[in-house]
This record gives C-alpha cells, sequence and structure tokens, in this order.
C-alpha cells in the first residue's frame, strides 16, 4: 500500500510539475515573442518574399505560425518522449528540468519542413488571390494563444487573448482569414467567450476560394478530417466541395463526421507516448482505404508524418492546400 | 460546444452519464481504443470527475494521478459528444475540468 501511495504521489507530482513546466516555457514565451515556444520567429514569415499584399490591414491573413511552427513542436515531443512525463518518476522530473533550460533556448527548425510550410502558404495565397480576395498581413504577427486554451491555463488563456485582440484592432484589423483549423476555431468560438465586445469577423481561407477557380490533383485519396474543421466548424462538406474532381473514399466508421477519429496530437506536448499510438491506429485505420491520405491541419499532418515514417513510410500524405490548385 | 464550466455545472453534467448500456461514445474514443482502459474513456472521465467534485471532504475520491491522466488524455476531438444520448457536451465538461484541477490546490 505504500508503495502504491507513493507512486501516485510521484505522478501527480511529474505531472503538475510537468504541467507547471510547460505553462512557465509557453507563457513566458508569449510574454517575450508573442510565440509559444523559443524559435527564431522570423520562420513566420518567409513564405511571403516577393508576394503583394495590400498596405490596408482591414482584411489580414493571419497564420499565427501554426504551419512554419508544426514541425518544431513535433521536434520537441520527440525529444520530450525520451523522457516521457507517463512513465512518472526521475526521468519525468529531468524532462521538467530539462525543458525549463530549453525554455532559454532556440528550437532548432527543419529547414525543408520550413520550405514545405511555404510552399502551402504560398498556395493558399495563389488561390486566394485567384479568387480575386485581397489581403494585407500584419507585419508581426502574435500567435492565437490555442495550446494555452486547449492544455487548460483558461485563466492565461484569457489575458492573452485580450492582449491580442487589442493588438489586431490597434493596426486597423476588421477581417481575419485564418490558415488553420485550431486558429478557426479559437478566434471564432472561444475568443467572443473571453475577450469583451469582440467584433472581428473570422474567416477560414477555405470559405474564400471560388470553387469554380481551383481544381483538386486528380487521384484516389482518403481524408482525415480536423477534428475542429469537421465537427466543431461544420466545415466537411465545403471542404469535399473544393476536392470535387479527386476521387475520395469514404468510409462511415473511418471518415464519417461522427465517428472519424483523431490524429492524436493534441496531447503531443503531455503525453507523447499516448500521442503516437493514437496516429499509428489512425494512420493504420486510413490506409485501409488509401495510401495517400489528404489532411487539412499542420498538426495532424506532424504527427501523423511521424507515424508514417515510424511505419517505414506506407503512406503519402498531403496538406488540402497541396492537392488544390488553381483550375 | 466551446463553453467552459464552473465546478458546479460541471458536476452537473458529469452526473448526468447515465452509464448506458451502448458504450458507442467510448466506440468511438481514440484514447480509449488504443488503450482499452476505462479511465481513458468519456465514461471513465464523466465518473471520476463525478466522484471527485462530489466529494466534499476529499476523503474517498480518486487519486491525483489517475485524476490528471484522465483529464489531461482527452483529444477533445468531440466524437464522444456526437454519440452521447443524454447530450452531455463531455470534451467542454473534461476541459472545464481542467481549468479547475490547475487552479485548485491539490490535497
Amino acid at each position: 500500500m505504500a508503495k502504491l501511495i507513493y507512486n501516485i504521489t510521484m505522478l501527480h507530482y511529474d505531472m503538475s510539475e510537468w504541467l507547471n513546466s510547460l505553462r512557465g516555457i509557453v507563457a513566458s514565451n508569449l510574454r517575450r515573442s508573442r510565440m509559444p515556444f523559443p524559435f527564431d520567429a522570423s520562420i513566420c514569415y518567409k513564405w511571403r518574399e516577393g508576394l503583394y499584399f495590400e498596405r490596408s490591414k482591414e482584411r489580414i491573413l493571419y497564420t499565427s505560425c501554426m504551419y512554419q511552427m508544426a514541425h518544431v513542436i513535433g521536434a520537441a515531443a520527440a525529444k520530450l518522449e525520451k523522457f516521457s512525463v507517463a512513465d512518472g518518476g526521475m526521468r519525468a522530473r529531468l524532462a521538467a528540468l530539462g525543458a525549463k533550460a530549453a525554455g532559454g533556448l532556440l528550437l532548432r527548425p527543419d529547414p525543408r519542413e520550413v520550405e514545405r510550410a511555404g510552399g502551402i502558404l504560398r498556395n493558399i495565397y495563389a488561390m486566394l488571390k485567384g479568387s480575386g480576395v485581397t489581403l494585407g498581413v500584419l507585419e508581426s504577427e502574435p500567435y492565437s494563444g490555442a495550446l494555452l486554451y486547449e492544455l487548460g491555463f483558461v485563466d492565461d488563456f484569457a489575458a492573452y487573448a485580450r492582449r491580442v485582440y487589442e493588438s489586431l484592432k490597434s493596426n486597423g484589423v476588421r477581417e481575419v482569414v485564418t490558415t488553420d483549423p485550431h486558429t478557426q476555431y479559437i478566434l471564432e468560438k472561444i475568443y467572443p467567450r473571453y475577450v469583451e465586445r469582440f467584433d472581428l469577423k473570422v474567416t477560414s481561407y477555405l470559405n474564400l476560394i471560388d470553387r469554380s477557380r481551383v481544381r483538386a490533383r486528380p487521384g484516389k485519396f482518403v481524408v482525415h478530417d480536423s477534428c475542429y474543421y469537421s465537427r466543431y466548424l461544420d466545415m466537411r462538406g465545403a471542404i469535399r466541395g473544393l476536392l470535387r474532381g479527386a476521387r475520395l473514399i469514404e468510409h462511415p466508421t473511418i471518415t464519417g463526421k461522427d465517428a472519424s477519429q483523431c490524429c492524436g496530437g493534441p496531447v503531443e506536448s503531455t503525453y507523447p507516448g499516448l500521442a503516437r499510438a493514437v496516429a499509428a491506429s489512425r494512420l493504420a485505420d486510413l490506409s485501409k482505404l488509401s495510401r495517400d491520405i489528404v489532411v487539412e491541419c499542420p498538426i495532424c499532418y506532424a504527427n501523423l508524418q511521424r507515424a508514417n515514417e515510424d511505419a517505414g513510410n506506407p503512406a503519402r500524405l498531403y496538406d488540402l492546400a497541396e492537392v488544390l490548385g488553381g483550375g | 460546444m466551446g463553453e467552459t464550466y464552473g465546478a458546479d455545472e460541471t458536476l452537473l453534467w458529469a452526473l448526468r452519464c447515465r452509464e448506458c448500456g451502448g458504450r458507442t461514445c467510448e466506440a468511438v474514443c481514440p484514447t480509449y481504443r488504443v488503450t482499452r482502459r476505462e479511465s481513458l474513456g468519456p465514461r471513465g472521465r464523466l465518473s471520476l470527475i463525478a466522484e471527485f467534485l462530489g466529494d466534499d471532504d476529499g476523503a474517498k475520491g480518486p487519486g491525483a494521478a489517475e485524476l490528471f491522466e484522465a483529464a489531461f488524455t482527452c483529444l477533445h476531438c468531440g466524437a464522444c459528444a456526437s454519440q452521447c444520448s443524454a447530450r452531455i457536451p463531455i470534451p467542454d465538461v473534461v476541459l472545464s475540468f481542467r481549468a479547475l484541477l490547475l487552479r485548485r490546490p491539490f490535497r
């Protein structure tokens, strides 16, 4: 009994210590650079080189740096897994201490992944431009704070969201065009609950693209829907409308709105081993329908691609914006 | 979905789980599917939340490790809510509980 109590106490101590460390890392980085993790923020803007944007900031394209940093989070999660907090004991405490130390260091992005993220964002820009949508951008773009909310640090999130909102308003922004589901959900559904007099229009780029001006790459695909787009924002039909022309393989329990599974990404910073197991299971299900998998979210891509590499790359993963193009 | 509840509302929602025989919420829960552990599925999470928040003096409730694991492994994917016959917004209840856990001095 004494051993059981000891183990429970230690595991709680480790988990709460880890969460406190994570909160400290995210909060201090948000204060310092308005990004959740320590990395060179210039990767957030590299994709814009050579592109034209309106001087007006009334309607902006807002990436929240999600595509650019998703693989950085993935790399950090892979390191964490070596010291899995779920194991409890000394290794978790070391991980927490290591993470505290890492808070002052820069995470190194993989240049190939930065280039790939840039290509996706340039495709999104091109599709919007081809649809007649004109946009500005902010010189310095703050992260939305989604991670704080998703981890349960609701008070920290609320204070940070107010800062982001003030920043957007002071730049004259009236409409935000998002490029990923986490940012769309957090701005559209959660900000209004925590930011008084929130009056920004929040629109996904997917809802601005003129369907008649884009064409899906021909091929047989299975779609891994983002939980936020599909179940929380009701965008599943709109996405399939954009993908008309491609052959989509559907199955009620694998790709259906109610039963389709998550990629595991939301727990990659707290339970990386579990995230990996969920991703492996999801990849196996999707691969039964097609080896060509379309994802809609950079976190889903990072998590499923890691599972794909673990399995010897049986599948090929594409972002939605890599499959769509000018028609 | 998208609500955050206080302690009383979180408890009331958790108590609405009738632990129905269909177990359809578990069938679609990714963490239950890969672990087969009830505490890492929607019913188990709601049961632990109800047990903890309904235990006034903290004497008989679940242990800290079990609670943290149950609360912080939820993916917030929403699949369970689409199956729930009692229409419980399970992901929001779990997220609200996370926020309560993080605010609360733990025994």
